[in-house]
């Protein structure tokens, strides 16, 4: 045996053996990547499921009606009608709060979270009525901070209410 | 400002024609005028006409007369022949999906709806039914339809009173949050959709 036909089966043994790494990677590539990518997290003690931030939105909303109502009643009637159409599992994902509301004008503002900023408004076009009296709940602009949502609050729309 | 259009509201009276005026509707389908204190540059005020019918002849009798021009004619099919002839007859503007209607709603209506361009109409107290199994078929029916024929979908409020209107920007919203629709998309059905039938009417806003 020459020393050419050893290398010739040297090179021989190394292809396969890279041959079958690429297949065995091209194989499971979504299994190693998915590894790859628990194995960065468990390095920065993050968890491997996917946890996003939650962002905050303030929707500035606008009461038509008879008379007026407490934030108590307005709190109650958008939790429950929340509730009544998406379920208790989203509303406490939303978590929609009325953080502030005057009565005056029969304005307020909603916090809630950013991924669910499409079912609150949904919600508060479905309120028809609360404890009876008839209203009209009108989403009027969304906002990233509580700054700007109380300095559009005094002047946005006021022709609604004439 | 965008333009809504509401295709349906049922009454009409001096109060809900502010509402509709002040969320930024311009043109409205109306089936019972209560008030003549509506000034003409407020809003554009459509008649419309909503035909229940039972069989074929039934609807053929009462297609027969009506006029083409100014006037939104809807129909309620409460038989598969009556929405297959709905489907396929000109003077038919849009067909309407409710509890009673819904069981005639299946693929072969869906095809021939595509295939003369007819719109399907849904009011927003459907879609809001008590009833969850029938808001449920509703739900599937509405979902096929959209995922398949493509075809345009019109929302409009039914509303008898003021607090009933549709508001535009909850209604965008609320059918995103249902079908999982773009936001432009369900934007169309309170907007463009229906001001191609009015313009098509001969209605200009």
């Amino acid at each position: 045996m020459s020393i050419y036909d050893i290398i010739v089966t040297i090179l021989i043994v190394i292809t396969l053996i890279y041959g079958f790494i690429l297949y065995y990677l091209k194989k499971n590539f979504r299994k190693q990547i998915i590894e790859i990518k628990r194995l960065i997290n468990k390095l920065h003690g993050r968890r491997a499921s996917e946890l996003r931030k939650i962002r905050k939105r303030y929707i500035i909303f606008v009461i038509l009606s008879g008379r007026n109502f407490t934030k108590k009643e307005i709190e109650d009637t958008v939790r429950e009608t929340f509730t009544k159409y998406f379920g208790e599992q989203t509303l406490v994902k939303a978590d929609p709060q009325l953080i502030y509301f005057e009565p005056s004008i029969q304005r307020g503002v909603i916090r809630t979270s950013h991924i669910y900023k499409d079912y609150v408004i949904a919600s508060l076009g479905l309120i028809r009525k609360i404890n009876d009296t008839p209203c009209l709940f009108i989403p009027l602009k969304t906002t990233g901070t509580i700054k700007r949502a109380r300095k559009i609050l005094y002047r946005l729309r006021r022709e609604l209410q004439k | 400002m965008r333009i809504y259009i509401d295709l349906w509201i049922k009454e009409l009276d001096s109060d809900t024609a502010n509402i509709l005026w002040k969320l930024g509707f311009k043109a409205v389908a109306v089936e019972k005028l209560n008030t003549d204190k509506i000034k003409p540059n407020d809003i554009v005020v459509v008649k419309k006409k909503v035909i229940e019918a039972r069989s074929r002849q039934e609807l053929r009798e009462r297609l027969r007369g009506v006029s083409r021009e100014h006037s939104i004619i809807s129909i309620k099919p409460y038989s598969i022949e009556a929405a297959r002839m709905a489907a396929h007859d000109s003077r038919v503007d849009t067909i309407i999906i409710d509890k009673d209607t819904l069981k005639y709603m299946d693929k072969n209506q869906f095809s021939l709806m595509k295939q003369f361009s007819k719109p399907l109409e849904v009011s927003f107290k459907t879609l809001i039914e008590p009833n969850s199994r029938v808001k449920a078929m509703i739900y599937r029916r509405i979902n096929y339809y959209l995922l398949y024929t493509k075809l345009p979908l019109i929302v409009s409020s039914e509303a008898t009173k003021w607090n009933e209107v549709l508001v535009p920007v909850s209604t965008i919203s609320f059918l995103t949050t249902l079908f999982n629709i773009d936001s432009r998309d369900a934007l169309l059905s309170i907007s463009n959709y229906p001001r191609e039938i009015l313009v098509r009417k001969g209605v200009s806003i």
